[in-house]
């Protein structure tokens, strides 16, 4: 999957338009609450297959940082 | 083993009259509203005990009502288990007041279990045990929480979630045949204990005015040592790799495929969560129970509730072959298959 495709599926996640969510997109309490962070999770498990860390996820601020962490995950799995 | 079975005969629950609703949740965090809350959890209103109100009287009621219902003449009853983690006293056994009250004999053995969201299944291995064992007869289970107790006023992720209720189901020896109850599968990691506990009240952390004291934590959750803590993505991270292997070893110990199960009854966590184990199992919808809109999480006794509704509803009926299937704190998870 690659990161045009993950970034549809966050949009989907934080609920915004996808032309509104780029690897910039900062991420705050309107939109990255305990339930964005279950459904990342969710996202992460099904379509690649990872675990990602939701300590970790929390403390995410910006797209970039879930990619990394999704990333991180997948490099790990292989 | 000798020529003895063990059934589930009957299950009976009770919830107690206080309610939190979504609109008591919006009024009280502006920054949610009611609809929100609905869509997010998939739970409407949980029932709440009252200050005054602990895990042994919900315990109580459910127990009369399983009883009144004749499943089982309470003088017959020689063992009761009793799954809480909200017990009444740190002693004696809240099992012993709840066989006091209940009317039970006094040759009937009665013990207390602190399991959290897989003590149903649990339980009903230990019930099973005791009658194939013919030490027992006639199981009483009874699962009582009060998680409300535990919760901050203001952290709103806990509240959100859980309610407090009571199930009595009954386990008694049915004599020879096909096994009913079982085979069952159990699991336990320690190492998950800090993400869904209670820190201090215990004899580790004696209460004290520093402990005592609420903080504001994360995402604007208030809570002190004192109240229940859990870290809801990490205990999504172990469920979603828990659950799958633990549904896959009670198929294979069944020595059967998913398709010959009937019905599957998780433990009723949180909508979102099952559902992405349904997708995740490719169990099919109607064959999966959701069911929490009305009670919201109430911890040992989802599990019973849920099955009591689903077979006052239709959706389960006599003969049905069952996974049950409780996970969490602990981290603990079980899972058994039951013909009802």
């Amino acid at each position: 999957m690659d990161t045009r495709q993950l970034l549809a599926k966050l949009a989907d996640v934080l609920a915004l338009p996808p032309d509104q969510v780029s690897p910039g997109t900062h991420l705050n309490g309107d939109n990255w609450d305990s339930v964005a962070v279950l459904a990342t999770i969710a996202m992460a498990d099904e379509s690649l297959g990872v675990s990602v860390s939701g300590n970790r996820l929390t403390r995410c601020t910006s797209v970039q940082q879930i990619l990394d962490l999704m990333e991180e995950a997948v490099a790990q799995k292989q | 083993m000798g020529g003895v079975r063990a059934a589930l005969r009957a299950t009976a629950s009770f919830l107690p009259e206080g309610r939190l609703t979504n609109d008591d949740l919006a009024s009280q965090f502006p920054d949610w509203s009611a609809a929100k809350i609905l869509a997010k959890t998939g739970i409407a209103t949980r029932p709440i005990a009252a200050p005054s109100e602990c895990a042994s009287d919900l315990g109580v009621e459910a127990g009369r009502r399983l009883l009144a219902g004749g499943a089982c003449p309470p003088e017959e009853i020689d063992f009761l288990l009793f799954c809480t983690q909200s017990p009444d006293h740190f002693l004696p056994a809240t099992a012993c007041l709840i066989q006091d009250r209940l009317g039970l004999p006094t040759r009937c053995g009665a013990i207390d279990i602190n399991q959290g969201c897989s003590g149903f299944v649990y339980g009903l291995g230990l019930a099973k045990s005791l009658v194939e064992a013919e030490t027992a007869r006639n199981v009483l289970l009874i699962t009582a929480e009060t998680y409300s107790k535990f919760i901050h006023p203001r952290d709103k992720s806990a509240r959100t979630i859980f309610g407090d209720g009571a199930a009595a189901t009954l386990v008694s020896a049915v004599g020879g045949g096909a096994e009913r109850l079982g085979p069952f599968v159990f699991g336990s990691d320690g190492r998950g204990a800090p993400n869904l506990i209670v820190p201090a009240g215990g004899m580790r952390q004696r209460p004290t005015p520093e402990n005592g004291l609420a903080l504001e934590r994360e995402s604007g959750n208030w809570r002190s040592d004192q109240n229940l803590y859990m870290n809801g993505p990490e205990i999504f991270n172990f469920t979603i790799a828990a659950v799958p292997q633990l549904v896959a070893k009670v198929l294979e110990a069944w020595g059967r495929p998913a398709e010959d199960v009937d019905y599957f009854v998780f433990h009723q966590a949180n909508r979102f969560m099952l559902e992405h184990l349904r997708t995740k199992l490719k169990i099919p919808t109607a064959k999966f129970c959701i069911d929490m809109e009305q009670t919201g999480n109430t911890v040992s006794a989802t599990i019973p509730i849920a099955l009591e509704r689903a077979l006052a509803s239709g959706r389960l009926r006599s003969g049905y072959r069952v996974m049950l299937v409780g996970f969490g704190v602990g981290y603990s998870w079980a899972g058994c298959m039951a013909t009802l």
